[in-house]
């Protein structure tokens, strides 16, 4: 197992190596000179040449890198220049946000998805089966700045129920917190949940076939113990690899979901830093993305190998 | 003579001889669903053609004492704030999304089977390159990625096309690299090399092809997925600029009139659901149909 974590690790240090070679990469492809697209057109030469300066864009690209990762390492992601303070500020100020509502969502399909694909499973054909075959479906396909859209009319404007924007911290007033999230978390919840139940479906329904089910049951064990200890831990392979690939796109729902119920996160400031044409924001928010979602990858690995023995050694 | 032929007969009686096409067609159109999803794309198509010849108005006319007006006979869905006709809007929008869906998904299937065929079959460290790079673009979320190009070459069609062609890579990159590792262990490949085939008529001839159902899968998936992608730029206002008809920023335009008119917002949502959703039921059917495990059981 250690052996199998160690070389996963490796794995990931060379993917981070790589990731840092494309977010620096962003600020290489700019067609044109990027200080110049940055200042906009009002800018004088003098800007423009003081901005090439300070962003080492005048040397040499090997240096340019080596400065901007050794600056990197040390927490220092550069002046973002539509905020004129560090960017390494203004992400920890909204990486708590995207944070909260990222886990949240994931906690969400994980127990919301899982639950719904056994119980499609060991009910099949039934009315509960087709109910929910036909909500994955819709999951899927359903655009989610429109199912927020949508939200907001509904309970936000026509009912009232829920108030139809912004974040507060759930340290700060829980309860607001809680009545703030719901629809965000629901969005972002709902392509994963729809995922994971069709995932959860067809695995638990390829188990339950299987010899060792059979046994268990002419043994005399309950039906609980059956479905959940022997089926479901079976199962759950094929579930923790979509897991791994469902975890970035969550994140990436959050770009989407953050627009429309307007938070100040992550997802929000790679928008606005898009717009603003901000390249540092942009490259420092990429490899802040990159570093979680590889570090949220890694655990999946881990836990991989756990549930699979045959993968720790081969 | 005659008892030969009626052997024949009873063989052929016992064993169906259904060309593998013909099966695969009949499980595929043999469901509603996917029939329904065959149907709305073709509906999809058909809109996105003529445009131009069905739509009711002008999409872009604008008429700013008819804004806002709910749908009525005139105006099947109503008109948004500059008085333009929403359903002839709705028809222009189809155009964009079919054409960023065929261009994006065209060039990610191209250049992602390239890389994972080449990476696969010669293997070294030109598979070590190739999949460390996938892995690298495979850290980011989609969104994050199309975005981050999308900022640094700007707006407009051709860019998000672009973007959003690379954000897709991977995937066709994956799959097929996959496929060729089990495929290239077979005999009949050690049979080519042993003959002296080169490596490309191996690759096209012979890997290519087999390795084909899954990638004709998620071809089809990744039609939605485009149309999805698009729509969410459009939408946030990074993709297709204002004027132009998109189903997403008709979206992001209608937001602002949720309750005076949420027609406008909710209409474009409807038609970007039911050709996502038309997509994903193929591809669901395809899979089901080209799968080599179910032959037999439907």
């Amino acid at each position: 197992m250690l052996t199998y974590i160690v070389r996963r690790l490796l794995l990931s240090v060379v993917v981070l190596f790589l990731v840092t070679i494309l977010s620096f990469a962003i600020i290489q492809i700019i067609p044109g000179d990027p200080a110049a697209m940055m200042l906009g057109t009002e800018a004088s030469p003098e800007q423009i040449a003081d901005l090439r300066h300070e962003l080492y864009l005048d040397r040499p690209v090997v240096v340019q890198y080596w400065y901007w990762v050794s600056h990197a390492v040390q927490g220092d992601l550069g002046k973002s220049l539509k905020y004129q303070e560090s960017i390494t500020k203004v992400i920890a100020e909204r990486m708590p946000v995207t944070l909260n509502l990222t886990i949240m969502s994931l906690l969400l399909s994980v127990v919301l998805g899982i639950a719904a694909g056994i119980i499609c499973a060991v009910r099949r054909g039934s009315t509960v089966d087709s109910i929910v075959t036909v909500l994955a479906n819709l999951g899927i396909a359903v655009p989610t700045f429109w199912l927020g859209i949508l939200g907001i009319y509904f309970f936000g404007l026509k009912m009232g129920w829920l108030p139809i924007q912004g974040y507060v911290s759930p340290f700060e007033d829980f309860w607001l917190s809680v009545r703030k999230c719901i629809m965000p978390v629901i969005c972002m919840a709902i392509p994963s949940i729809a995922v994971l139940a069709r995932q959860t479906r067809s695995s638990m329904l390829d188990v339950i076939r299987q010899d060792y089910i059979r046994t268990a049951w002419s043994k005399g064990l309950k039906e609980r113990s059956i479905i959940l200890n022997h089926a479901l831990k079976n199962a759950l392979i094929p579930i923790v690899t979509l897991l791994g690939l469902q975890l970035r796109l969550v994140v990436g729902g959050s770009v989407v979901v953050e627009t429309v119920f307007n938070i100040a996160g992550m997802g929000r400031l790679i928008v606005s830093s898009t717009f603003s044409r901000d390249f540092v924001a942009i490259q420092a928010v990429t490899l802040i993305i990159a570093i979680v979602v590889l570090f949220a990858n890694l655990l999946v690995d881990i836990s991989y190998g756990w549930l699979d023995p045959r993968i720790r050694y081969s | 003579m005659n008892q030969i032929k009626a052997e024949q007969n009873i063989q052929a009686d016992t064993v169906p001889k259904i060309s593998e096409f013909r099966r695969s067609m009949r499980v595929m159109f043999g469901r509603k669903v996917v029939l329904l999803g065959v149907i709305l794309i073709f509906a999809f198509i058909f809109i996105a053609a003529c445009a131009p010849f069905i739509s009711p108005l002008d999409p872009y006319e604008q008429n700013l004492e008819n804004s806002l007006k709910a749908p009525s006979l005139a105006n099947l869905l109503g008109t948004d704030a500059f008085g333009r006709d929403t359903l002839s809007r709705l028809f222009y929008g189809a155009r964009i999304s079919l054409l960023v869906g065929i261009v994006a998904v065209s060039m990610a299937s191209v250049i992602g089977i390239l890389l994972g065929l080449v990476a696969s079959y010669y293997g070294g460290w030109l598979d070590n390159i190739i999949m460390r790079i996938i892995d690298t673009l495979m850290a980011l979320p989609p969104i994050v990625l199309v975005l981050a190009i999308a900022a640094a070459l700007g707006g407009g069609i051709i860019n998000i096309m672009i973007s959003i062609g690379v954000g897709m890579i991977p995937s066709y990159c994956r799959l097929t690299y996959g496929q060729v590792q089990s495929l290239k262990e077979n005999d009949y490949i050690l049979a080519e090399r042993v003959v002296g085939s080169s490596g490309t008529r191996i690759m096209f001839n012979h890997l290519l092809p087999n390795a084909f159902p899954p990638l004709i899968v998620l071809i089809t998936l990744n039609m939605g997925s485009a149309i999805l992608m698009e729509a969410t730029l459009s939408f946030i206002g990074i993709g297709i600029l204002p004027p132009t008809a998109a189903w997403g920023s008709m979206i992001n335009d209608g937001q602002r009139f949720l309750l005076t008119n949420p027609v406008l917002s909710f209409a474009p949502g409807v038609a970007i659901l039911l050709v996502v959703l038309a997509f994903n039921l193929v591809g669901d059917g395809l899979r089901d149909a080209l799968d080599p495990r179910l032959r037999g059981t439907l």
